[in-house]
Formats: structure tokens, C-alpha cells, sequence
């Protein structure tokens, strides 16, 4: 990295080449381990009071890689630079401290929250593990949670209630309210509507934008949802098999989709007016097993389009236009020559 | 089917464990004579039978026994014989040997006695010392080192397993091998081996104390086992994510997300657990490696009954024997019926 440290505060959150891989022995007695390479050598950035999105398939490794960024998994290689701070080494109380300032809201409002915690203990959670860094007594606590239930649009009553006697959308806001407690800068949204109603949805979502403009937050919005994604961010990530293929303005991605993959992911949104409705690009099979990336392009077994070199090298991600980044051969035919 | 813990037989059972639980606080009360006191004449002296009907088949409100003089010996045994024409009225709340209530309250009162002839409910042992006393306060003994033991364990295991659990790599490895290695050994020789490392003349209180050490140590490591299991799955929740996201220290993970949602099985595992410490320390002090004479346990009293000799001749001396096992039998079921009452509860969670 040149840029120097003035413009580095401008972002959030910069990952660099982050990669996750997990090992698992091959069998009881072999010494060989398998790879499985969640997330590979991705590059993002979040500029403060920014929400971006990244959306996948499932298992493309969203959810890796947003608990990575928080250091809930330790990057295999990679650097993470949260507010202006290199936190890929942070340990122990480091690592703690930072807590106070980076959130995370689960997919799960189920089993993300104690069932045997009260409503009041689950929010304040967070405060009393930084009591002392906040200089919070009691009194304070109990005040702090009561405007969180406010905020969140509960009744005050619900704090001395477990969290069973609450509907999924009440127990969504709870996990807001928790991840909002301690006032952090950056939240990542780890797809906080796909386990909800329809109905429920944008109320939640509304919330989400209401607290970002309030605190001025900002978010890593993981979603596998292109249109509530598009229309509540302002750039997106299409992620596939733990890469990002494709970095694009939510204003382009219904426009002007590059990627093969996007195009595909398109073209499965689901549209009721006859008139609009585009020709479905189905993709054959499954996405392949992280332990067994294909070599090349990780999308050429799949990719309608795909053509010999795909087969045999890896694009890199390049940039078309603006804001524009793709990582595919069709875009990149008037360089194949350069980078043999 | 629902199962609930409220039916008669677990109460029966509870009302048992209470009442020896009772006798052994109130040992002192409940006892009509001292656990050493010695009735020179009455070495042996079968049980004395309350009735409340004499020869003629009269009845009599106060309940009442014929005294047993000794009578000539044919071969080794001791025989006695009922004087029917000596009937002894039994007493209730009599004044007898001074004692402490819970070391603190001076009392003399005892819940039943006689006047002078002594009354021996379980018949006395090889030195003419009252049965049933010594079981009362034996029970002292045989009932606090299960429990103990079983807390012991329970707080080793639970600390272990929790630790091994969570950190994983390493540290589970070290402690899951040490586990093994404790269980690698047959538990009674390990008990033994223990044992014989400890001089063999020391006080009861101390010999108590050591027992309890012996047994939870061979016993924690079952409990640490199971815990890191469910440590295991536990740690995967989602909620223990997110109190870590939360930044909760380790610790505080472990005390407060995790070991609260394995104490409803670690609590049943300690609960059926709890008769292995009495059944270890009844084999330890019969063998004579226990609590030893003149301090009583439950053990200790089978002691006596070790030769099958002295057993067809004395049968009485085998009753403590029936206070272990009802102990035993008690704790069992109400382990089995507490497993089935939360496996239950776990299952309508999961359900909902």
C-alpha cells in the first residue's frame, strides 16, 4: 500500500488478499490434510458511512469471510485494516478492545441468541464486558438498554423476557439492539433477512437504515439477495467459491452485469411482469467443492460462455470501467497477449 | 408420554434418601448409645423385638421387648435366651449420653431408650457395641463422601473438560490422554495403589479425607469426558459467537454461555454417579484400608461379616450392608428418573 494514512482513514474497513482456508485430516491415520479454501485472496474496501454488499451462492464463503474480517476466525494470509489500524496480528485484549467497535448481526436470530440470557442481559452484553472502558455503572446500563428498546422498537417490558417469547423479526431486532449497544463504527450484516418473513423484511431492513443514518454507521451487508442488496448499497461484491469475480456500482448490476456468474444470478431473480422477464441462464450443477477448486477460471465447469482459456488460466480481476472490476477472459481478450 | 419427576416412586425414593440423610445429621438423637460404648455382656445379642402383645395376647399401648440374657454356648456360638416373664417398656425421648446438636446445641435427649436393660434394635457386634447406633452414625461417613466426592469430581470435570473443550489442539490432547491414562487402570487396583502410598496408621478425620481425595480423583475423569463433548457442540452455537463478537473473555464464555447448558446432564451424570463414592468407600474401609475401628462407616461395619462363618451364626451383622444398598438403589433411580425427566425436557426444546 502507497496511499498514506490520510486517505487510509477515509476507509473502514481494508481487507487485502484475505484468505481462509480450514484443514481437515484425509483419515484416522493419514498425515495428509485436506484444504479447504473458504476464502481466497479477497481485496475489498468500505469507506466510513458506507454500506456494501456481497452476495454469493450458498457456501460460496460469505459467512467466512465476514467473521474472518472481524477476527472471529484467525486469516489464514492476508491483511485486515480496520479504522486506519493493521488488526490481522491483534490478540487477546487487542483483539477484545476492538470489539467495542466492530459488530456483527447473525443470519439466525434463532440460535444466535442465549436462550437462557433475559432480553435485558442479551443487549447489554456488550456493556458489561467494557464497563470499565465506557465508565458504565448500573444505573447507566440499565438506562443504555431501555433507549437501545426504544431504538429498536420494543416494548420496555421485553427486558426482563427470554428471548423464546419473542417472533423472529422481534428477535432480529434484538440482535440489532445488541450489535448497536456498544456503538460501533462497522457492522457486518451477516444476511439478517433471509431467515425472516417477507413481510417482516423491510421493516428490519428499515431499522438497519434508520440506525446506519443515526450513528453513522457503516456496513458489510452479506446477502445472497440481488435486489434488496442493490437498492440499499452503493457497491457490490459477487463472490464465487470464496473469490470475488466481480465489483460493481448497485446501479450497474441490473444495467449492466459483466460477469457470466452475475448475469446468471440476474437472471434468477425472480419478476412477475411478463414484459420485464429476462431469458433464465441456468447453470449446470453444483458449485464445485472447495477442497477441489477447478483449475483456470473457478467458474468454467458452470459458465455458458466459457472458451479454452478459461480452462487452463486464471483471470484476474481488471478494470473496465469506474467503479467497474471483473475478473473474466471475455473482458480481457485484448490482453491475453500481455499476460502470458 | 410426559415424564415428570412428581409420582409416587420418586417420592418414596426421596423420602428414603431424606430420612438417612436425617439420621445421619441427628446421628446423636437417633442413636441410643455412643458408637464405642461397649456392652461386655451382650457380645453377639441378636436383635430385641418390639411388640405391643405379650404372652397372652394382651395389648399394650407402649411398645415393649423381652430382655435376652446369654445362655450356654453350643460350639462357638453365643446363644440367648427371652426371658417371657421380664417384659422391658421401651422409652422415648430418654436422657442418655450427652451430645452436641450440630456441634453447637448441648442436648441429652435420645429418641428412645430403656431404663436400664439395654434395647438393641439390630442386635449388637463382636465386641457388644449397639448395631443400629453404629449405623447411625456411620451414615455420617458412607452418605458425606459420596456427595462430597461426586462435588469434587463434578467441579474438577467440569473445569477439565470445559478447558479442553474449548481451547481444543493441545491442550485437550494432554488432557484427554491424562483422562485415559486414569482410566487405563482397573479403578478398584488404582484405589488400592493410591491407598498403600498413604501411611496406614492416621486419624479418621484425616483417612476421610483422604478417601474422598482418592475417589474423586479417579472419578473426574469421566465427567471431564462427557462435559468436553458437550463443550464441544456448544462452542459451535451461534450465540457463543456471538458473546465472543461481544467481546467476552474466555472465561466468561465458558462460565456463563457454555457450562450453564450442560448442567442439566452434568447433574444427572453426578447424581448416578454418587453411589460409586459409597460403594468405593464401603470395599476400602471393609477391607481395613477405610475408616478404621473404633471409627464407624458403613464399610468399616461389614468388616465383621467378612467370614461366612460369622455370618450364618450372626445374620444381624450384615444390616448395614441393606443401608448401602438402599442407599445405592436410591440414588439410582432417582439418577435414571432425573436423566429421563431432562432428556424429556431437552426434547420438547428441541421441538419448539
Amino acid at each position: 500500500m502507497n496511499d498514506s494514512s490520510s486517505t487510509l482513514k477515509n476507509y473502514v474497513l481494508i481487507t487485502e488478499n484475505l484468505c481462509k482456508s480450514f484443514y481437515k485430516k484425509k483419515g484416522l491415520f493419514s498425515r495428509q490434510s485436506e484444504t479447504i479454501r473458504a476464502v481466497h485472496q479477497v481485496s475489498i474496501k468500505i469507506e466510513s458511512g458506507e454500506t456494501v454488499g456481497l452476495v454469493g451462492e450458498s457456501g460460496c464463503g460469505k459467512t467466512t469471510f465476514g467473521r474472518a474480517v472481524l477476527k472471529l476466525y484467525e486469516p489464514t494470509s492476508g491483511r485486515i485494516i480496520f479504522q486506519g489500524k493493521d488488526i490481522t496480528s491483534f490478540r487477546g485484549r487487542h483483539l477484545r478492545s476492538l470489539r467495542q467497535s466492530m459488530q456483527l448481526i447473525f443470519q439466525d436470530p434463532y440460535s444466535s441468541l442465549n436462550p437462557r440470557f433475559k432480553i435485558r442481559q442479551i443487549i447489554a452484553e456488550g456493556l458489561y464486558n467494557f464497563k470499565k472502558d465506557l465508565q458504565m455503572d448500573k444505573k447507566s446500563i440499565v438506562s443504555a438498554v431501555n433507549h437501545i428498546l426504544q431504538k429498536i422498537g420494543l416494548p420496555e417490558d421485553a427486558s426482563e423476557k427470554y428471548p423464546h417469547q419473542f417472533s423472529g423479526g422481534q428477535r432480529q431486532r434484538i440482535c440489532i439492539g445488541r450489535a448497536i449497544a456498544l456503538r460501533p463504527g462497522f457492522i457486518v450484516c451477516d444476511e439478517p433477512l433471509s431467515a425472516l418473513d417477507v413481510s417482516i423484511r423491510s421493516q428490519i431492513l428499515n431499522l438497519l437504515l434508520e440506525l446506519k443514518n443515526e450513528y453513522g454507521l457503516s456496513y458489510l451487508f452479506i446477502s445472497h439477495d440481488l435486489k434488496i442488496t442493490s437498492s440499499i448499497c452503493s457497491r457490490i461484491y459477487i463472490m464465487y467459491l470464496g473469490e470475488i469475480v466481480e465489483e460493481l456500482p448497485s446501479t450497474q448490476l441490473f444495467a449492466n452485469p459483466l460477469h457470466p456468474y452475475t448475469q446468471a444470478l440476474i437472471s434468477a431473480v425472480p419478476e412477475f411482469d411478463a414484459e420485464k422477464r429476462r431469458k433464465r441462464i441456468i447453470l449446470e450443477g453444483d458449485v464445485p467443492s472447495p477442497v477441489n477448486i477447478p483449475e483456470g477460471c473457478p467458474f468454467h465447469p458452470r459458465c455458458p460462455k466459457v472458451m479454452d482459456i478459461c480452462r487452463k488460466k486464471k483471470p484476474h480481476l481488471r478494470q473496465k470501467d469506474g467503479n467497474h472490476t471483473v475478473s473474466c477472459w471475455l473482458y480481457e481478450n485484448q490482453r491475453t497477449e500481455d499476460t502470458r | 408420554m410426559k415424564i415428570t419427576l412428581k409420582s409416587w416412586d420418586v417420592l418414596l425414593f426421596l423420602f428414603i434418601l431424606g430420612s438417612l440423610y436425617i439420621i445421619a445429621v441427628f446421628a446423636d438423637f437417633f442413636a441410643p448409645y455412643h458408637y464405642d460404648e461397649e456392652q461386655r455382656r451382650n457380645i453377639y445379642k441378636p436383635p430385641d423385638r418390639i411388640r405391643f402383645f405379650d404372652e397372652k395376647k394382651d395389648f399394650h399401648l407402649r411398645p415393649f421387648f423381652y430382655e435376652q440374657k446369654r445362655a450356654k454356648s453350643e460350639m462357638a456360638q453365643r446363644l440367648y435366651e427371652k426371658e417371657k416373664d421380664h417384659p422391658v417398656n421401651l422409652r422415648f425421648f430418654v436422657n442418655g449420653f450427652p451430645y452436641k446438636i450440630l456441634g453447637i446445641f448441648s442436648s441429652d435427649i435420645h429418641l428412645f431408650g430403656t431404663d436400664s436393660t439395654p434395647f438393641n434394635l439390630l442386635g449388637t457386634d463382636s465386641r457388644g457395641r449397639d448395631l443400629w447406633s453404629r449405623i447411625c452414625y456411620g451414615s455420617r461417613v458412607s452418605l458425606s463422601i459420596g456427595l462430597i466426592g461426586a462435588l469434587i469430581s463434578f467441579v474438577l470435570g467440569m473445569a477439565f473438560g470445559s478447558i479442553a473443550g474449548y481451547y481444543g489442539k493441545s491442550i485437550d490432547f494432554f488432557i484427554m490422554r491424562f483422562c485415559e491414562m486414569i482410566w487405563m487402570f482397573p479403578m478398584f487396583y488404582l484405589m488400592l495403589t493410591l491407598r498403600a502410598a498413604i501411611p496406614p496408621e492416621i486419624s479418621s478425620v484425616k483417612m476421610y479425607f483422604i478417601i474422598v481425595f482418592i475417589m474423586s480423583f479417579i472419578g473426574w475423569a469421566g465427567m471431564a469426558r462427557v462435559i468436553r463433548g458437550m463443550v464441544l457442540s456448544l462452542k459451535e452455537q451461534e450465540y457463543v459467537t456471538a458473546a465472543r463478537a461481544m467481546g467476552a473473555t474466555d472465561l466468561k464464555v465458558i462460565a456463563l454461555y457454555i457450562l450453564p447448558n450442560t448442567l442439566s446432564y452434568a447433574i444427572v451424570y453426578v447424581t448416578i454417579s454418587i453411589p460409586g463414592y459409597i460403594i468405593g468407600e464401603s470395599t476400602l474401609s471393609m477391607l481395613g484400608l477405610g475408616i478404621q475401628d473404633p471409627g464407624v462407616s458403613w464399610g468399616n461395619l461389614l468388616a465383621d461379616a467378612m467370614a461366612i462363618s460369622q455370618i450364618t451364626l450372626y445374620p444381624w451383622i450384615l444390616s448395614s450392608g441393606f443401608f448401602i444398598f438402599l442407599t445405592v438403589l436410591a440414588y439410582n433411580f432417582l439418577g435414571d428418573r432425573l436423566r429421563d425427566a431432562t432428556d424429556a425436557k431437552i426434547r420438547n426444546e428441541n421441538r419448539a
